[in-house]
């Protein structure tokens, strides 16, 4: 995009009404919604000769295009003195101004009507619970031109807590130089190893007894499944063929969320791009990025890949993305990331090396093991106590899970020794913790909203304390807990958080920290 | 009676704040209404069971509802008074340092510049007892400081609207 160099900077919006194509697409998603009562209509008119079906369906297909058209008509959008204003409604007005500083994403939507049409969405979120301001079909110059204007028009304040970065200033204004982009093999194993498998089994579960439900019987006869005759053979076989379909539809969700998604990076914005039918662009205000995770799955980290995630303020809106929280590296190699980040997110970047990370002392581990055992013999004399009511089968069986609980105790032990932190002299702190996944986030001290210290009476016994810091971003990964560590490392590290005048002061623990992945800081 | 503020290991630096001793009294009016509530299910209950005839070994029932209104009257009376003396607050320039919590205590800091609103709030109990609550709201959700004295919660909130309105970045 280097032509943008040598234009002007992108001036006002007048009020001016969407793109005419949103009379279509929109006419078009309500026909949609009426399909059964179009059918209705021809169905009951079917007998009358070709004409008739045609004006039957012409007039109430004219009078939707006609309403969408008023509707049209009614809308307008505007981008002047520093404040984006979106008027819509025909008997019930509303018009909505975001201030340009309050923008959190800017994301336009491209769907495949739309794409012939040539016009796509955009959306423009502020922080918090608050539905984005939408326009709902503006033609791509013209949402490039929206996406500059606010861009240029946004003051020009410090970037995630950093001090203003030289490298920055140097740069041309306008560029952006693509930092990533994900190839189809990329996309492929990232569907492969999602871990939605659970999900997908369960729609492919759902999908059956639908199909059950609408198929004919005659059909269902033929399928060779007799339940009186089920062979511990053909019930594997049907696991496995239902795992298939999982992983299937799984590569499949992949394939159309991550299509040819590409990071790149402007002076002031991060702009992904991705999708196979519906394209999406976010544009993330760099300073607006509350932090970033790096999450490990238990199916991408023996392979050594992970996928990093964006945390901001804004909620995006869509199906595949759950609160603050949207893919920025969706599957990439572990250790290329510091160097991803480098490129992407210069302002938070860090070497791994340079990390002096802090761990639990080792009392804590038996605080992560024991709940563990707890909770399994707790599962484990349920399942026995049912097992024991239902006739035909005896109380013993439910002890094949036992083998299980090696599994969760190693979980158990992992989430001891992955959990650690540090925070460095450039208030960048890093957070590491498991549940099943390995998310590692990186954020600075200054981003906290809420520090809290908790302790109860068994963890004081040990002066043990869990630490939960959060972000602001409400329902996203923003939401840091460290469990049981040393209560003293838990309020120095409280009393590091939020702004603070002067020089970052260095985290010490209070006892030496051992370097080393399997020990943990310090004595018992 | 328990001491609770002798118990060693709290996690609290203990110049902090106290709240209003009349938060004791308040919270023991507020959670006696609940507790009696909750006596008044359980004897209903024990009563029915007795009545219906399916469970009705008479001193069995008795020690159960002696054994409610123990709990009742243990969670009316010591409940306000231990999380009175667990409460800890202090508002400084850079941020809002909070302890609560009955058994697990729970340590809160809130930088100032974090604090997107202040509100005061008095329910009918809190006036009653000249009491009033202070709720602080961040980006990632609120908290309170309750059982503050009604005259003193004002110029808190005015403290920490003053001390918040600085240049946010969020």
């Amino acid at each position: 995009m280097s032509e943008l160099i040598d234009r002007p900077p992108p001036s006002d919006v007048p009020p001016s009404r969407p793109h005419p194509g949103w009379i279509i697409s929109a006419a078009l998603s309500s026909t949609r919604s009426f399909i059964a009562a179009f059918i209705a209509i021809a169905f009951s008119v079917r007998d009358q000769g070709l004409i008739v079906i045609t004006f039957a369906l012409l007039i109430p297909g004219l009078l939707i295009i006609g309403w969408r058209a008023l509707q049209w008509q009614a809308m307008s959008y505007s981008a002047r003195g520093g404040a984006i204003t979106l008027s819509t409604g025909l008997l019930e007005k509303s018009e909505r101004t975001i201030q340009v500083e309050r923008v959190q994403s800017v994301d336009t939507l491209e769907t495949p009507i739309g794409r012939v049409l040539g016009i796509s969405e955009l959306q423009i979120a502020t922080a918090g619970a608050a539905q984005p301001i939408t326009i709902p079909a503006i033609s791509g110059e013209e949402a490039q031109r929206l996406r500059e204007w606010i861009e240029t028009n946004r003051a020009r304040t410090d970037s995630l807590g950093s001090e203003p970065d030289q490298t920055e200033a140097s740069t041309d204004s306008a560029t952006s130089n693509v930092v990533h982009h994900m190839s189809g093999r990329d996309v492929l194993l990232a569907g492969l190893t999602a871990g939605r498998i659970a999900p997908a089994l369960a729609i492919s579960a759902a999908a059956w007894r639908f199909g059950s439900d609408i198929l004919p019987d005659s059909i269902l006869e033929r399928v060779p499944i007799d339940p009186d005759r089920l062979t511990p053979a053909s019930i594997v076989a049907l696991i496995a063929a239902a795992a298939v379909l999982a992983w299937g539809l799984s590569i499949a969700g992949a394939a159309l969320s991550l299509w040819n998604f590409t990071v790149q990076r402007t002076p002031d914005s991060l702009i992904l791009t991705r999708g196979l039918l519906d394209r999406k662009q976010n544009t993330i205000p760099v300073q607006r990025i509350q932090a970033i995770s790096i999450v490990e799955g238990v199916l991408r980290q023996p392979f050594g890949f992970a996928s990093v995630m964006l945390e901001s303020a804004a909620r995006p809106h869509g199906p595949d993305e759950s609160g603050h929280t949207r893919h920025l590296l969706p599957f990439v190699r572990t250790r290329a990331i510091p160097q991803l980040i480098e490129a992407a997110l210069p302002e938070l970047a860090w070497t791994d090396t340079g990390i002096e990370w802090q761990r639990l002392p080792a009392r804590a581990r038996s605080r992560y093991l024991v709940p563990v055992v707890r909770d399994f013999v707790l599962a484990l004399t349920v399942t026995c106590a049912v097992l024991a009511v239902v006739p035909r089968v005896e109380w013993w069986y439910g002890l094949s899970l036992l083998p299980l609980m090696p599994v969760w105790l190693v979980f158990g032990y992992l989430q001891f020794r992955d959990a650690r932190w540090s925070i460095d002299l450039d208030d960048r702190l890093f957070v590491q913790q498991r549940s099943i996944d390995k998310t590692l986030t990186v954020t600075r001290g200054r981003r906290v909203q809420v520090g809290e210290l908790s302790s109860n009476p068994l963890q004081r016994r040990a002066h043990l304390g869990s630490l939960t810091l959060r972000l602001a971003t409400i329902g996203g990964r923003g939401t840091m807990v460290l469990k049981h560590l040393d209560i003293e490392d838990g309020e120095r590290l409280l009393a590091m958080l939020g702004p603070r005048p002067g020089p970052m002061m260095s985290f010490k623990a209070n006892r030496p920290a051992v370097i080393g992945d399997d020990q943990a800081a310090g004595p018992d | 009676m328990i001491d609770v503020a002798a118990e060693p290991n709290l996690v609290l630096a203990k110049t902090l704040r106290n709240l209003d001793p009349m938060a004791v009294p308040a919270w023991r009016a507020a959670t006696g209404a609940a507790a009696l509530l909750g006596l008044a299910v359980w004897t209903a209950l024990l009563v029915v069971l007795h009545q219906t005839g399916s469970f009705s070994n008479a001193p069995v029932l008795a020690v159960l509802f002696l054994a409610g209104l123990a709990l009742a009257v243990l969670t009316a009376w010591y409940g306000p008074l231990i999380e009175w003396n667990h409460w800890r607050y202090e508002i400084r320039d850079e941020e809002i340092d909070l302890q609560s919590g009955m058994f697990t205590i729970t340590r809160t800091l809130i930088p100032i510049t974090r604090v997107q609103h202040v509100d005061f709030r008095q329910g009918p109990v809190e006036r009653h007892f000249g009491l009033a609550t202070i709720v602080v709201h961040t980006a990632a959700g609120s908290r309170e400081i309750p059982g503050l004295a009604a005259t003193e919660a004002d110029p808190i909130r005015t403290r920490i609207a003053a001390l918040a309105n600085i240049h946010d970045d969020l």
